[in-house]
């Protein structure tokens, strides 16, 4: 096209093109995958133009531990997001907005305001703790990208093969996310605005019975005609206790350098009003980034200091559960204003003010109304680092990274209105304490110090760089104090606590607690040599001895090798045939190991547990009592992975085609296990080495850009991890089962057994119906499948059309099981699904094959009849942008977009989300996979702008 | 670039010297190390109080033990709400044992978890520095509990494993040996024996105000004789209860329904009771019996029978004591509602006053202490191995003191039967009643009274609990016909 105007053409297949233009002015050519070149036309004979290959993607700069690397010369496994794909999909949580844009990375997201989601890197290797991946932000280690916006990423990279990972020792067994935070450039001061609104919905909801339903449903339970299927109220409880949920994000920064300095400075906010009424969660970060170049550039100073203050009005999730299941028959609240409750009055059959409690659970708008907690925390993370070049090619660089977090709240709960509205008849609060506040302070700080030389120097086709160093951290310091006071009228807000006066209740252990965790500290020396020649033959030799103060005597260290080659085939004499295809090809192999010391704090010494106290004397005065609650294993030590993996990068089509594919095989030793023995011998589990799980997978990607036309130019990718995980053995002799899934009604779902994969449920079959229309159940319980999926996948497609972008990022699991929990949590009375009450046994012709059992009305086996299938597929987001055309010279972006974010799923499942991941950071043993108590998958609609100064 | 070899060597020795290895030595800051607690005397009460706070757990005396004592016995039925199983209460009702029932789980798990503290409190404090009186005595509370634990468990299933000393878990012949293989009924009435009579020993008359509740020497001949009675040794029955007796520590308390109520805590009619206060009290015993429905004072469990009801003779003062009706006003003024609440009657025991007694709103864990051991059972004890060994007199003696205290009239004879019934009345609701009829071979008639079938030949022992017999490899061998 001609420079300067909107004249243009394009080629025909083989390249060829005419154009008019007038001699003098510049023709500017560009394809993609290749770098634009511009000419000035001279004469109107025909020119030949040879256009270069565009091998900036190569020669990206990738973090990896302790250090940067060109894309080109990676030779283990390492995904880079940027700060354009992160923003793309408006989210809590940076981490969330990448799902499904990094193969083998599975993210199970979650819309609680303020909660994380679960990062699972190439599968699960553990079944306690440390399997979060590690953060690195900065150089500041991490335990999630809590407190940092979105707006202030520049790079997201994850390592995720052990070649990578073995750098880092026992802090990598479930990968490295290493995120870079914006910088400026040279240049003038530049301002950068980024503002939206959401709005948010259930995506998805069940339909219930409705009054009639309920009272025919119990009726046909109790095989009586106990509820009156004319009742006078018909509440839809879903309704009662959601709204529709707002988010604002504000993001303004400022950026720009000199010579020796630049600088970053980025302010933002966040709030949400939730779906759940009355929740409330605002966040606000301020960043500052400088870097000073000193003594000629020979002294780089980086300096890093971001403050989060989050502020939140949680509500219980068992809101969520306590609607599904409180029955339509009653009300909100009763004609008189006393709140509804379950009363069935035993004249009338309908709901009354007294009578026989029919269910156990509550009211979940009072529920909502009177549970009053809020949580405020402030969170500082920094680093300083230090770069100085010590001899041409010999630098040292010296990091400190810290994160101090400060924590508050309060939980006030008033008894005496809780009291009313459990008894509606009741005139007068029977008890001593009306009113009951809690508070908590928390706080911890956690610092890495890394110093390392890095050595590189290149001779002639040889190109080699050393990294040698050495690290030193503590982490989980956090400290709790909470206390309880009674009988505080109610006030706005309840920071004021006073224990000096008014407090006549004197167990010592309900008043005041402050507990520690024992610090963890770890030090580790590290050494990695890159080596490569011509930049086709490449290989990465990589060590680290860690020791952890976690375990005891020799078992606290460990030794860490890796090593991973690539080789670049396509720059080979004998690939030149294929050269016109095929632009790179890339074949890499690698092999580590890798540690895990956080699978569980501290387990393997005699400690006395307090709390065991009891009370003696006159007075009854409470004395303190220990004991040791666990048997310990002294020779307790890291879980240990071994990797081998490898894989292919490729660019086909002259650059319009690229993609890459890894496998990989991680069998980890020693994981640790709680194993339960005889009370007597223990009555707590005692931490064992005692298993050894597997995973192995493929990831693949494949992405397409390319131009049609003058104007549309497209892009779009697929991924696809395929991911197999088993527990394959389990060889201590006093281990049987381990179960988990708790639904809180005696019943539990998960059980850990040898050849299975972590994450299994363990339930009763359903074998058909008793005479009576009540399930028959296999004698004991089956593997029904793991919440984990087999595999993920993500599709991705962007078109830009003069000043019209539109894009699309698509996410599935499938092969991932889910247990409906809130239907399977029952003890009686309680309301069902519409769909129970179709095609469910009947009496008259009890032979046929029924959906449903007979209605009943008790507490049911976990059994396969809750198990249903986890797969969907959801559009996670489609955007549509317009960019401005340049009006005011002062602007020099300005884009206005819609996104709506999950707007469709697909999927069988049939509760409100099957995207699970539970309490305890995704504890595979919790209620990741089980739909009880859980904050469902939301629907939002947003509108953004975006403008540059 | 000698230069450079000098800042490298300075600079690693100088990280060398800042990432010093013995940082990797981190004292335990949740917990207390052992080095701390073997150093420091004050330490060693706190083992000892450990094994008493096992106690307090609700799988301890609380909903399970609820179950296994009373519901399954002709003196209480599960109560509560037809839909409310309390998990398996209405199995144990209907004596449809089976050993999966968490019941039987959580009184194995729970008594053997409460004999872990006093094996790890007696391997521990021998390794105290401690006074050796007061060592000793802390030896002998922790084998007054152990013993109690043990004959708990010889009631409810029979012989069992006996674990006396500390035992590594990593040695599995001793293990399969010691954990995993059930002695005989009378090796583990041995064990009781032993404990108890070297607690007896040790064991002082009576504690200062400040120790008061902790096991005496009374408590523990108390609990010897209780042991005879059901290895039917009656001289030694006899003998021992005659020492509790003799020793003029106990007398009954003039009103027979202060006995279970505050005023009765620690009193003279009191062996042994588990202490409660706020904040520590035995989890859930008086939500899980107290009245369901509106007011909601609790989950309604164990209530008394038509049968119990209708057991006591006209004028006995301990019906009204032992029983809550509905439409009746408490001791403490509460009216109880006429309807409401979902039984018609509740165990009065169980009954935590929320005005006249120590009381925080808290129905979950309340003051109220529970009685394991009382002077009046230790009468009947000596009532009953009296008659047993053709003493009637004594037997008449002991029998008629408790009917005087009950309002009734004095017996002039006296039959087993008589004696057994005055147990029944006096013990009602107590944890007594199905071991009882049991032991005494009333079960069959008794049940079948209340509509239950009591197998002959089954029913004596609560199955072993599966769980068990799966963590034992199937070591553990299942009782009789389950």
């Amino acid at each position: 096209m001609q420079k300067g105007t909107s004249n243009g053409s394009i080629t025909d297949i083989d390249g060829k093109f005419t154009f008019a233009m007038p001699v003098g002015s510049t023709l500017l050519i560009s394809y993609v995958g290749y770098n634009s070149q511009e000419l000035v036309i001279t004469d109107a004979n025909p020119l030949r133009i040879l256009l270069e290959s565009d091998a900036k993607n190569l020669e990206e700069v990738v973090v990896v531990g302790y250090g940067t690397k060109k894309a080109g010369a990676i030779t283990g496994s390492v995904v880079q997001i940027k700060s354009s794909d992160i923003l793309k999909t408006p989210a809590q949580s940076a981490i969330q907005s990448i799902q499904g844009k990094a193969a083998g990375v599975n993210i199970i997201a979650t819309d609680e305001p303020g909660k994380q989601p679960t990062v699972m890197i190439r599968g699960i290797n553990t079944v306690l703790g440390g399997r979060s991946p590690l953060y690195i932000i900065d150089g500041v280690e991490a335990t999630s990208l809590n407190g940092l916006s979105s707006n202030d990423i520049e790079t997201i990279d994850v390592l995720k093969d052990a070649s990578s990972l073995a750098i880092y020792g026992n802090k990598a067994a479930s990968g490295v996310i290493l995120v870079t935070t914006k910088k400026g450039t040279k240049g003038a001061i530049r301002v950068n605005y980024e503002g939206n609104v959401g709005f948010k919905g259930m995506l998805k909801t069940v339909d219930m019975a409705d009054s009639y339903r309920f009272a025919y449903y119990q009726n046909f339970a109790s095989g009586r005609s106990k509820f009156d299927t004319n009742q006078p109220y018909n509440t839809n409880w879903l309704k009662e206790i959601t709204r529709t949920g707002v988010t604002t994000n504000n993001a303004i920064s400022l950026s720009g350098g000199e010579e020796n300095v630049n600088y970053y400075f980025g302010i933002s906010r966040y709030t949400e009003q939730g779906i759940l009424k009355g929740t409330d969660y605002n966040r606000t970060n301020v960043i500052s980034k400088n870097e000073y170049k000193l003594f000629k550039n020979r002294l780089k100073i980086t300096q890093t200091f971001n403050l989060s203050i989050t502020n939140n009005v949680p509500k219980p999730l068992s809101a969520f559960t306590a609607a599904y299941k409180q029955t339509p028959i009653m009300p909100v609240k009763y004609a008189d204003g006393k709140w509804g409750m379950p009363f069935l009055d035993d004249v009338t059959s309908q709901i009354g003010v007294t009578g026989d409690k029919f269910n156990n659970v509550p009211n979940p708008v009072a529920m909502l109304g009177y549970n009053d907690e809020e949580n405020q925390n402030v969170t500082l993370f920094g680093t300083i680092s230090a770069e100085y070049t010590i001899y041409k090619d010999l630098k040292f660089n010296s990091n400190y990274g810290a994160t101090y977090d400060s924590g508050k709240g309060y939980t006030y709960t008033p008894n005496e209105l809780n009291w009313f509205s459990q008894n509606p008849t009741g005139t007068a609060f029977p008890d001593k304490y009306y009113s009951t506040l809690q508070q908590r302070r928390s706080n911890f700080y956690v610092w890495n110090w890394d110093n390392y030389f890095t050595y590189n120097k290149d001779f002639g086709k040889h190109s080699m760089t050393m990294v040698l160093g050495m690290t030193r951290s503590t982490s989980r310091t956090t400290q709790d104090l909470s206390s309880t006071r009674y009988n505080v009228p109610s006030q706005s807000n309840y920071w004021i606590l006073d224990l000096s006066k008014n407090d006549d209740k004197t167990a010592p252990s309900t008043l005041i607690s402050n507990t520690s965790q024992t610090p963890l500290v770890n030090v580790g020396y590290f050494g990695r040599v890159d080596y490569n020649y011509n930049k086709k033959y490449l290989l990465t030799v990589s060590l680290r001895r860690d020791g952890i103060s976690d375990f005891q005597g020799s078992n606290k260290w460990g030794m860490f090798p890796a090593v991973s080659g690539g080789w670049v085939i396509s720059s080979e004499n004998f690939f030149e045939p294929l050269s016109s295809v095929v632009d790179y090809v890339k074949i890499r192999g690698g092999y580590g190991q890798i540690g895990n010391g956080n699978a569980c704090p501290s387990v393997n010494q005699v400690l006395f547990q307090n709390g065991a106290s009891y009370p003696f004397g006159v007075g009854e005065t409470i004395y303190p009592g220990s004991y040791v609650p666990y048997a310990v294993d002294p020779n307790l030590t890291w879980e240990t992975t071994i990797e081998f993996g490898g894989g292919i990068d490729f660019r086909l089509f002259k650059q319009r085609l690229s993609g890459s594919i890894d496998f990989y095989t991680r069998k980890t030793d020693n994981v640790i296990l709680p194993v339960k023995l005889p009370t007597v011998l223990s009555p707590d589990p005692v931490f064992l080495n005692a298993g050894v799980v597997q995973n192995s997978g493929i990831e693949t990607v494949v992405n397409w850009e390319d131009k049609i036309g003058k104007f549309l130019i497209y892009k779009m990718g697929i991924n696809l991890a395929l991911n197999k995980n088993a527990i394959t053995d389990i060889y201590s002799g006093y281990f049987d089962k381990l179960t988990g899934g708790d639904l809180g009604n005696g019943q539990y779902t998960k059980e850990i057994h040898k050849g299975d994969p972590i994450g299994s449920f363990y339930v009763y079959q359903t074998t058909g119906y008793n005479v009576d229309g009540g399930f028959t159940y296999s004698a004991g319980r089956v593997n029904a499948g793991s919440y984990i999926p087999k595999y993920t996948y993500g599709f991705n497609l962007g078109l830009e059309y003069k000043h019209f972008d539109i894009s699309t990022d698509w996410y599935g699991v499938g092969g991932n099981k889910v247990f409906n929990g809130k239907k399977a949590q029952r003890w009686g009375g309680e309301n069902v699904e519409l769909s129970e009450l179709k095609n469910f046994w009947i009496p008259s012709a009890p032979g046929q094959n029924y959906a449903n059992p007979r209605p009943f009305s008790d507490t049911p086996l976990a059994s396969t009849y809750y198990i249903e299938d986890g797969s969907f597929l959801r559009v996670n987001n489609i955007t549509i942008g317009y960019t401005m055309p340049k009006i005011v010279k002062q602007i020099n972006k300005l884009r206005v977009f819609v996104t709506a974010t999950n707007p469709f799923i697909f999927t069988k499942y049939s509760g409100f989300s099957p995207e699970l991941s539970g309490s305890d950071n995704g504890n595979p043993l919790t209620t990741a996979g089980i739909e009880l108590d859980a904050y469902p998958t939301n629907r939002t609609l947003s509108i953004g702008i975006s403008i540059g100064i | 670039m000698k230069n450079i070899k000098i800042i490298i060597i300075l600079v690693l020795s100088i990280m060398g010297f800042n990432a010093c290895e013995s940082d990797l030595n981190v004292l335990p800051q949740d917990k207390i190390s052992k080095d701390d607690f073997l150093s420091n005397p004050r330490y060693a009460s706190e083992v000892v109080n450990s094994a008493y706070n096992q106690m307090l757990n609700f799988e301890m005396y609380s909903f399970a033990w609820i179950g296994m004592t009373s519901i399954t016995s002709d003196d209480a039925d599960k109560g509560s709400s037809s839909g409310d199983a309390g998990t398996d209460k209405d199995k144990l009702d209907n004596l449809a044992f089976d050993p999966t029932l968490r019941s039987f789980n959580d009184i194995w798990k729970q008594r053997y978890a409460g004999i872990y503290r006093c094996n790890e409190g007696i391997y521990y404090l021998g390794q105290v520095n401690l006074e050796a009186g007061l060592k000793a005595r802390y030896i002998g509370e922790l084998k007054f509990l152990r013993a109690m634990f043990y004959f708990d468990l010889v009631r409810c299933f029979g012989g069992v494993p006996i674990i006396a000393d500390k035992i590594d878990f990593k040695n599995e012949e001793l293990v399969n040996q010691v954990v995993y293989t059930r002695k005989t009924k009378q090796e583990t009435y041995t064990q009781i024996e032993k404990d108890l009579n070297d607690a007896i020993i040790v064991l002082p008359a009576k504690y200062g105000s400040t120790d008061i509740g902790r096991a005496t020497k009374g408590a523990a001949q108390g609990l010897l004789s209780k042991v005879f009675m059901y290895e039917e040794k009656w001289n030694d029955a006899f003998t021992m209860s005659g020492n509790v007796i003799d020793s003029k520590q106990y007398e009954l308390l003039p009103n027979y329904g202060d006995v279970w109520r505050e005023v009765g805590e620690n009193g003279s009619e009191s062996l042994f009771e588990i202490q409660a206060t706020l904040g520590k009290g035995v989890q859930g015993y008086t939500d899980v019996q107290s009245g369901r429905g509106t007011p909601d004072y609790g989950w309604g469990f164990n209530t008394p029978t038509v049968n119990l009801t209708n057991a006591y003779e006209p004028g006995d003062k301990r019906r009204t004591a032992t029983i809550i009706f509905t439409g009746q006003v408490l001791w403490d003024g509460f009216q109880t509602p006429t309807s409401g609440w979902t039984n018609p009657r509740y165990n009065y025991k169980a009954y935590q006053s929320r005005t006249a007694e120590t009381w925080d709103d808290n129905k979950g864990e309340t003051a109220k202490n529970v009685r394991l051991l009382k002077y009046s059972d230790v009468m009947l004890i000596r009532a009953e191995s009296a008659f047993q060994i053709g003493n009637t007199n004594d037997a008449l003696k002991q029998v008629n003191k408790i009917r005087t205290r009950a309002g009734l009239d004095t017996l002039t004879t006296v039959t087993l039967n008589q004696i057994y019934k005055e147990r029944r009345l006096e013990m009602a609701m107590e944890h007594e009643r199905w071991f009882d009829i049991v032991r005494t071979g009333q079960a069959s008639t008794a049940m079948s009274a209340v509509g239950q079938v009591f197998i002959i030949g089954k029913h004596e022992l609560f199955p072993i609990p599966e769980e068990q017999i799966t963590l034992s490899k199937g070591q553990l061998t299942q009782n009789p016909n389950y």
